[in-house]
């Protein structure tokens, strides 16, 4: 029997610890905020000193002053943002025109190596990238000696080998493509379609929401990656956020965390935003393959 | 060597493609060759060439060729018994390149002058250059701002290496990869096959064992509780929620989201700066209670707390969203079942939730264990694979998982990088994923059969 007073105790105490959780959520976020408007801040203040935008400055590479003297940040910050931008949509873009193309053939077509084929690349895909940077350098190095701009310290090789991790979405677009009738392709065929024309216009715009989950995943994690990068990524010019902010903490400047945390902030809501807005599809799309209908 | 596989896999490619695209008519090929193309130069020759690695010695002190020491050795040069460097400039134009002396005539017009880097930078078109001075003898390349009489230090005779001085040939230490006169190593050392030198090495050397057999351990400690913390946290988070409005539930859920939308990297580092025992936020805060500062990272057990709960942090988000989703796909109807017959909240939980939570769950699970067991950024950037293990002579923390400590043998040993080492580890790990993806796609083939 349940009274209304314990459904009220109950209800309380549910919220209490919904709301406690979102508090432990909520305190880093911030934290880094108010680190970020401190001039000069260290992880420990709170919103308790003078407050001033000087750090956002520094980050947005605007002129201010500093006792004085004006001071512009030497680091092209912004400048590292865009390229993380300009490198993780192509990535997605590239991503997606190569794995759409491969995941529609296995699903289609029968042919020798199908069964396994996809199994062995994903779990070949799986193998620790360390010893494959060593090998990446060296692999660019070499390309870039014949076309200068997939070498080593270009965006171009950079996308090269993002690349080469197609097999997994390989597989998350199979299995959507294998719900998409056959009876659809075939009345096309029997229009006049050739196989290039039936897959542009017919499977990929019904595939509109795997596509961006799949678009969406590889731009986060491209976005996210700072392994890679800070290995084959050398001139300032060309870094990308995940690796140019690394300066900001390295030892030689130790108690820079308040640029560190605007750059935290500027780097982080684009991400953000982007999850926001789609955070529905990734749901469905990852509970859907766990319940099968 | 990773030239010769970049090759080769190039020949394999172009073979493909003619095939695909010419000789054969089946459309299905002509879409699968493009990824396929990008799958074996940037996923399978790092994997080969990672296994071969694995197979040498290839670390600090036989970082080169065979080849490459010999052509070392061989072009090594001395200076001749009583002879004194003569400063020397080198110039360059067009192709040619001029060394400019007392002795030797004036550079011609236009010919530019080579800074000492670059001067290394064309050193082997500088190494032939010879200078012929007014008493009879020749100067050479000596330095990068000097020509000098010298001599080569070996030659090569009967295909094996001699050394001028003495007259007496080196001899070869395969097995270690080097040259030896008189039992000490002359020039550099390079790298030889070892076979399964390295693997036996993890498994039999005392220290190596210790090292790993620990790593392995809380490698796996760390992934699983990894999965339970935060699994739990979201399946909690997922039912209690559940009962609220539709409003409610979404101001919550946005709120959950916010540390699975921030970038990683940046909330690691975010945590570390918190986490510092002197200037973090979390100290500070514990101060106003009068507790004495915590060594989040620097002590071996808080060191560990502190991951998990970072890891934690990060990873609820996720368990929440996909726990959300599929208890929004059990039907309302069992529930109202149960509520006729009497069942408590726990009871419901117990016996109806939690069970097709956890059957629908399991391959995400797995993949988590997977994603975790792997999970070098949460790890390294936050400790750097944590205080050193104070007894050991090798290079490992006390949060070190195998991939961070891959990561520190191969780039980071302060004696020496150890890639071959480095790259056994690599492939060790990768069976151990491999094994479990293929439990992993087993037990979704059985679940979707019945």
């Amino acid at each position: 029997m349940i009274t209304q007073k314990r459904e009220q105790v109950y209800n309380l105490l549910r919220h209490l610890f919904l709301i406690f959780v979102v508090f432990v959520v909520l305190i880093p976020v911030l934290c880094i905020i108010s680190v970020s408007l401190t001039p000069n801040g260290t992880m420990s203040t709170f919103f308790n000193q003078k407050m001033a935008l000087d750090n956002w400055k520094y980050i947005l590479g605007i002129p201010y002053e500093v006792n004085g003297a004006v001071v512009t940040s030497p680091y092209p910050i912004m400048k590292w943002l865009f390229n993380s931008l300009k490198v993780s949509a192509l990535a997605s873009i590239l991503m997606l025109a190569f794995s759409t193309t491969a995941a529609y053939a296995l699903s289609r077509y029968e042919f020798v190596g199908k069964k396994s084929g996809i199994l062995i690349l994903m779990i070949l895909q799986m193998f620790p990238n360390m010893m494959a940077m060593v090998a990446f350098y060296f692999m660019l190095d070499f390309i870039g000696k014949y076309i200068p701009s997939l070498g080593v310290n270009t965006h171009g090789g950079l996308l090269l080998i993002y690349l080469g991790g197609t097999p997994f979405n390989i597989w998350m677009l199979k299995g959507y493509f294998d719900t998409i009738p056959k009876s659809l392709e075939e009345s096309a065929r029997i229009d006049g379609c050739s196989p290039l024309q039936t897959f542009l216009k017919i499977i990929l715009p019904l595939s509109a929401p795997m596509i961006t989950v799949v678009g969406l995943l590889t731009f986060i994690a491209t976005f996210s990656d700072f392994i890679l990068p800070s290995i084959l990524l050398k001139s300032q010019e060309n870094m990308t956020f995940a690796v140019g902010i690394q300066i900001f903490i390295s030892e030689s400047f130790a108690g820079r965390w308040g640029q560190f945390a605007a750059a935290s902030i500027v780097g982080a809501l684009p991400i953000s935003l982007l999850f926001f807005s789609v955070h529905r599809y990734i749901v469905s799309g990852l509970s859907s393959g766990a319940t099968k209908g | 060597m990773i030239i010769t596989l970049f090759l080769i896999s190039f020949v394999i490619i172009a073979a493909l493609g003619i095939w695909t695209y010419f000789l054969q008519k089946q459309v299905s090929y002509r879409f699968f060759y493009p990824a396929i193309v990008l799958f074996i130069l940037f996923t399978l020759v790092p994997i080969v060439y990672g296994v071969y690695v694995s197979l040498t010695n290839l670390k600090t002190g036989n970082l080169l060729s065979r080849a490459e020491v010999i052509h070392i050795l061989l072009t090594d040069k001395a200076l001749k018994e009583g002879s004194e460097p003569i400063p020397a400039k080198y110039f360059m134009k067009e192709g040619q390149y001029f060394i400019e002396t007392k002795f030797s005539a004036a550079k011609p017009e236009g010919a530019v002058q080579l800074s000492a880097a670059d001067v290394i930078a064309h050193l082997p078109n500088l190494l032939d250059l010879k200078v012929s001075a007014n008493d009879g003898k020749t100067y050479s390349f000596f330095r990068t701002d000097t020509v000098a009489e010298t001599f080569n230090l070996f030659t090569l005779e009967n295909e094996k290496i001699k050394d001028v001085r003495n007259n007496r040939f080196l001899i070869e230490d395969k097995k270690n990869g080097r040259f030896l006169l008189d039992g000490a190593q002359v020039g550099p050392g390079f790298f030889t096959f070892k076979g399964f030198e390295n693997y036996i090495n993890l498994f039999n050397d005392s220290s190596l064992k210790k090292v790993f057999t620990q790593s392995l351990v809380w490698t796996f400690l760390w992934a699983f509780l990894s999965v339970l913390l935060t699994f739990s946290l979201g399946t909690t988070l997922a039912v209690l929620l559940n009962e609220s409005n539709k409003a409610t539930r979404l101001i919550y859920r946005i709120i959950y989201i916010i540390p699975y939308s921030i970038p990683f990297f940046i909330s690691v580092l975010v945590f570390k700066g918190l986490m510092n025992k002197d200037f973090g936020a979390i100290n500070a805060f514990l101060k106003l209670f009068k507790i004495s500062p915590i060594p989040w990272l620097d002590h071996k057990v808080w060191a560990k707390i502190s991951v998990l709960m970072v890891n934690l942090w990060l990873g609820f988000p996720y368990m929440f969203l996909v726990v959300t989703g599929i208890l929004q796909s059990i039907p309302k109807t069992i529930y109202e079942a149960a509520q006729l017959d009497g069942a408590t909240r726990l009871q419901t939980f117990r016996f109806l939730t939690f069970p097709l939570v956890i059957t629908a769950m399991v391959p995400l699970l797995i993949g988590s264990f997977a994603f975790n067991l792997n999970n070098f950024v949460g790890i390294y950037l936050l400790t750097g694979g944590g205080p050193v293990i104070a007894d050991i002579q090798l290079p490992i923390g006390e949060t070190d998982i195998l991939i961070s400590y891959t990561y520190r043998l191969a780039f980071e040993g302060s004696m020496g990088q150890n890639f071959s080492l480095a790259a056994s580890v690599s492939v060790l790990i990768f069976l151990m994923m491999a094994a479990i993806t293929l439990i992993n796609f087993k037990i979704s083939e059985q679940r979707t059969k019945r």
